[in-house]
């Protein structure tokens, strides 16, 4: 994929990951040495790098992340990533808890890209990584300084990123604003009302 | 249910917006020049993964069938990586295809073996990305992929 098809020319000029202290997870080391190239590339210093749930765990104990980029399949018969995740967001750690991260995956199915989006990941980027998609991704991040979410069925950035009311068949909360439309009060403004109103004019003396 | 709202502040954005740094492009292009240098390891890496393939596929274990999932999505990691476009494409197909006879509980070893076959033609054969060969081959493995999701949605309960 081209730099110019990723749209990054709108997100700003310039990255300094210098500073930001990243965890890596990723149990295959040639895949390691991919990710660790990429962001070398975009100029980070400070990456840690584990290669399974129980070594991203004491990393995340130990030190205050900035980012976290992890494969959603771990070790075999171990935690995943997904569960990474969700640990991760409900383990009260600070700031760590609220790191922005980004889940990768060779398969990226509706089932795999749902139980991300559950799990309390940024978002989920799909192999063979493009290092141009990656930084738009952390770019993303870093502009939208997403709200966290707590519930009991969720915790992690807030999932909602368009606006299309509440889901069919599900009641409206006590405090949501009524459906009904009233009558009209007053007589709507015509376009040179509105244009007059929204319409910055250049004056002339 | 309680739901609360938490606004932190923006780390990662402070630390991104330091002046300095790299301009963008140059961040892209030295990320892809260094996956460049990886290329060999990546390539017998490629290869390997299909020998481990082909291996779990002639497998008859309980673990085998998920050893194949695992094998082709190391196969979908790299093979785009180091020029193999088309063998990471199929690779693809047979995570999708594996995935949905694990989650069905059935299996066709020929659908498995003709995924297998077609990557290792398609690794030694270097045909250009937009053959017209390799697009057929491809049309025809995914057939196999949205015939195995029909069977699954003919066999779901209503």
């Amino acid at each position: 994929m081209s730099f110019a098809e990723t749209s990054l020319a709108n997100l700003g000029s310039r990255i300094d990951l210098r500073k930001a202290s990243i965890l890596l997870v990723e149990p295959n080391n040639q895949a390691m040495d991919v990710l660790t190239q990429i962001f070398l590339g975009f100029g980070a210093t400070h990456c840690q790098k584990a290669s399974s749930f129980e070594e991203a765990q004491q990393i995340c104990y130990s030190s205050p992340l900035d980012l976290i980029a992890c494969e959603a399949t771990l070790q075999p018969e171990q935690p995943d990533g997904y569960e990474f995740a969700s640990w991760l967001r409900r383990s009260k750690l600070e700031p760590n808890a609220f790191a922005p991260l980004i889940l990768i995956s060779s398969h990226t199915s509706t089932r795999n890209v749902s139980r991300a989006r559950d799990c309390g990941a940024h978002f989920m980027i799909s192999k063979p990584l493009a290092p141009a998609v990656l930084l738009q991704r952390i770019l993303w991040i870093a502009q939208h300084n997403r709200t966290f979410v707590e519930c009991p069925a969720y915790t992690g950035p807030d999932r909602r990123f368009q606006n299309l009311g509440p889901p069919d068949g599900i009641p409206r909360r006590h405090n949501d604003l009524s459906a009904e439309v009233g009558e009209a009060v007053e007589r709507n403004m015509d376009q040179d009302q509105i244009d007059s109103l929204l319409l910055p004019k250049k004056a002339t003396l | 249910m309680s739901v609360s709202y938490i606004r932190r502040p923006n780390r990662l954005g402070k630390l991104i917006s330091t002046p300095g740094g790299r301009k963008l492009e140059v961040a892209v292009s030295t990320a892809e020049a260094n996956i460049e240098t990886l290329r060999p390891g990546l390539l017998a890496e490629v290869d390997e993964a299909l020998v481990r393939l082909r291996e779990a596929a002639g497998r008859t274990d309980v673990k085998a069938r998920t050893d194949v999932y695992n094998r082709a999505t190391a196969i979908v990691g790299f093979a785009g990586l180091c020029g193999l476009t088309r063998v990471g494409e199929v690779a693809y197909n047979l995570c999708e295809l594996s995935d949905r006879y694990l989650e069905a509980g059935t299996w066709n070893e020929a659908a498995i073996a003709a995924h297998i076959q077609t990557m290792s033609v398609l690794r030694t054969a270097n045909l250009p990305d937009d053959s017209e060969e390799a697009e057929a081959v491809l049309d025809g493995l995914k057939t196999l992929v949205r015939r195995a999701e029909e069977r699954a949605a003919a066999a779901e309960p209503t």
